[in-house]
């Protein structure tokens, strides 16, 4: 099976919020205020004498053993046979959050009709040899994404994977 | 020389998927399944859905009837196991038949505990929530206008409350501990809780017990000491046992449920247990606890089928969650909150209006967590726990955007 995600370099992220912005316009939900599928954090550590300034721009992962598709009591969660990705079929879903508690990067979001969605790392465009719109977007390369094989060659040096791999890593021990 | 033979005791989340996983290892032999109740899987935490009316109750069973064809499985449904001989590899069934196996699953799942008091010797006079039948019996019984008396304030004590409020009873919901969730939440945040549930109209009493039940025209007098209840309703939810009075306490360890191994393996060699009826190894505390939720039983029967069919996987230990709507609010525990160790710090933190955080730490790193409406951190705060993450990455991080 192939599998598709999402690269991240750390090194790059300067925390516009532009894969944010580019995310919500893309996924256009309902309501005035809509959680984004993507969003960035800030972490902040002393080095020395020299505050040091990350930022990290997360969405869903695709995991390769998604925990959030097991834990679903009704079988909402499914991944793509043909790329990977994980999607959500929303009628299905009972908003019990089983799969937020599931889920370490925090991806699923639930809407205003209390159902979750989440990132389906713009599968549509893909298959249409498009980017996902964050990684459109991204004005320095921070992000990217394409089979996963490929991504870790280019990137499995980087700072970035080591240091999310430190916080989320052994999670599927 | 004969098919080897898997045998899985019981039809639920924890026995389907080790039958799932068995055969995705490529398992030839035979796989064997018997179950008390006749029918597809049920999930019982489908049921509190059920009855608020989100799902309609075919959707209670996840897995379609013709899994049992596709995977193979040999069915022997409607009868219960009443003895399991580990050592000779065979199980009695209640109709007298018995099974050798090659390698046995215990996921016989749990059962409601009914308090013994008196007067609920008589079945009638209560009603549970966790088998199909018990569900349909519940339902069948809600008559808006009528008051219903909901016994244990437990996750699902106020799930139950928060149901048969919405479908028009009045609700007393009873606990004999001075806190609603009295094991997993901390009392500030149970509370708050408390306020909630009154706010939406439900009477919460604490420290009361029910010293005995009557029926009286077709109610339940219950009898709380200095005040009785006259109730068309009395729902009982102090908690649940796990189903293994088959087990042989002197051949397989037991404590609240079998107690298995990263494996899902118990002392005995080619029996395995997972889901609501064993006991896993608890990250934080380091010993073996009952967890009792879908997910992990979906997950332990997984892992146990793998290695029934040859392979060796284990799992990571587990950490204590729960989440759960409550009406328009959100609520969930992950992590120890109470009884981990006596030196913990408590932190707590408003978010918004209805937002809450109470954090337990233990020299500065987060133990575990009691979310209101601010769920949305609950998987990062469960990996927190896990990677042993300091309180200040969480508040740097996660807390302050
Ligand atoms: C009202 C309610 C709400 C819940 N809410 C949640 C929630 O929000 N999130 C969550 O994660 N979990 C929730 N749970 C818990 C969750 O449903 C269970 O943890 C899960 O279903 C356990 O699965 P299991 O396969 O171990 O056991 P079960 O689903 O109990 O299955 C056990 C099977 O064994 C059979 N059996 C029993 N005894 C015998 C015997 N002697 N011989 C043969 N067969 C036998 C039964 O008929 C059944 O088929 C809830 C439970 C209830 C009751």
């Amino acid at each position: 099976m192939m599998q598709y995600g999402f690269s991240f370099d750390i090194s790059r992220c300067t925390g516009c919020m532009a894969c944010v912005i580019a995310c919500q316009d893309q996924n256009d939900s309902e309501g005035d205020n809509p959680p984004s599928f993507r969003y960035v954090i800030k972490y902040e550590k002393v080095q020395g004498t020299n505050p040091l300034i990350y930022f990290f721009s997360i969405s869903c992962q695709h995991c390769g053993d998604a925990p959030c598709i097991m834990v679903c009591p009704v079988r909402a969660i499914k991944k793509r046979d043909e790329d990977g990705v994980v999607v959500i079929d929303r009628d299905l879903c009972i908003g019990c959050h089983s799969c937020e508690m599931a889920c370490p990067f925090g991806a699923p979001k639930f809407q205003g009709d209390g159902r979750m969605a989440k990132c389906d790392l713009c599968y549509t465009r893909i298959e249409k040899n498009m980017k996902p719109a964050c990684v459109r977007i991204c004005p320095t390369g921070a992000l990217g994404a394409g089979p996963i094989e490929e991504l870790s060659k280019k990137k499995a040096e980087k700072a970035s994977f080591v240091f999310l791999t430190s916080l989320v890593g052994d999670y599927h021990r | 020389m004969s098919k080897e033979r898997i045998l899985i005791l019981g039809n639920g989340g924890a026995g389907i998927n080790a039958a799932i996983a068995a055969r995705k290892t490529g398992f030839k032999g035979e796989i064997a399944m018997v179950s008390e109740r006749d029918g597809p899987v049920f999930n019982p935490m489908l049921s509190p859905y059920y009855l608020k009316g989100i799902v309609p109750w075919e959707r209670c069973f996840p897995f379609d009837y013709r899994i049992y064809k596709e995977l193979d499985i040999r069915c022997h449904f409607g009868t219960p196991v009443v003895e399991l001989d580990g050592i000779g590899q065979e199980v009695t069934l209640g109709d007298g038949k018995k099974i050798s196996f090659d390698r046995c699953l215990i996921a016989t799942g749990a059962s409601p505990v009914i308090p013994a008091i008196e007067g609920l010797e008589d079945h009638s006079l209560y009603k549970t929530i966790r088998t199909p039948a018990s569900v349909l019996d519940l339902n069948g019984a809600i008559r808006g206008g009528g008051k219903a008396v909901v016994l244990g304030a437990s996750l699902v004590g106020l799930k139950a409350s928060e149901i048969l409020k919405k479908r028009g009873m009045e609700v007393i919901l009873v606990e004999k501990e001075m806190q609603v969730l009295p094991y997993g939440a901390h009392p500030l945040i149970a509370g708050i809780l408390t306020s909630f549930l009154e706010e939406k109209g439900i009477e919460v009493r604490l420290g009361i017990t029910l010293k005995g039940a009557k029926p009286w025209k077709g109610r339940v007098i219950c009898d709380f000491g200095e005040k009785k209840e006259i109730a068309d309703i009395l729902l009982i939810c102090t908690g649940v046992r796990a189903n293994i009075d088959f087990i042989d306490p002197r051949q397989i360890m037991i404590d609240k449920g079998a107690i298995v191994d990263n494996r899902m393996a118990t002392n005995v060699e080619n029996i395995y247990a997972a889901g609501d009826a064993c006991q896993v190894m608890d990250f934080l505390s380091n010993r073996h606890r009952w967890f009792g939720t879908w997910g992990f039983a979906c997950k332990q029967g997984l892992v146990a089928g793998k290695n029934m069919a040859g392979e060796d996987v284990h799992t990571a230990d587990f950490v204590m969650e729960n989440i759960s709507p409550i009406f328009d609010w959100m609520y969930a525990q992950v992590g120890q909150i109470k009884g981990y160790r006596n030196d913990v710090t408590y932190e707590y933190l408003k978010d918004g209006k209805d937002g809450h955080y109470l954090f337990v730490l233990h020299e500065g790193v987060v133990s575990g967590a009691n979310l209101i409406n601010t769920t949305h951190l609950a998987g990062m705060i469960r990996q927190a726990i896990y990677k042993r993450l300091p309180f200040s990455y969480i508040r740097q991080t996660l807390l302050i955007r």
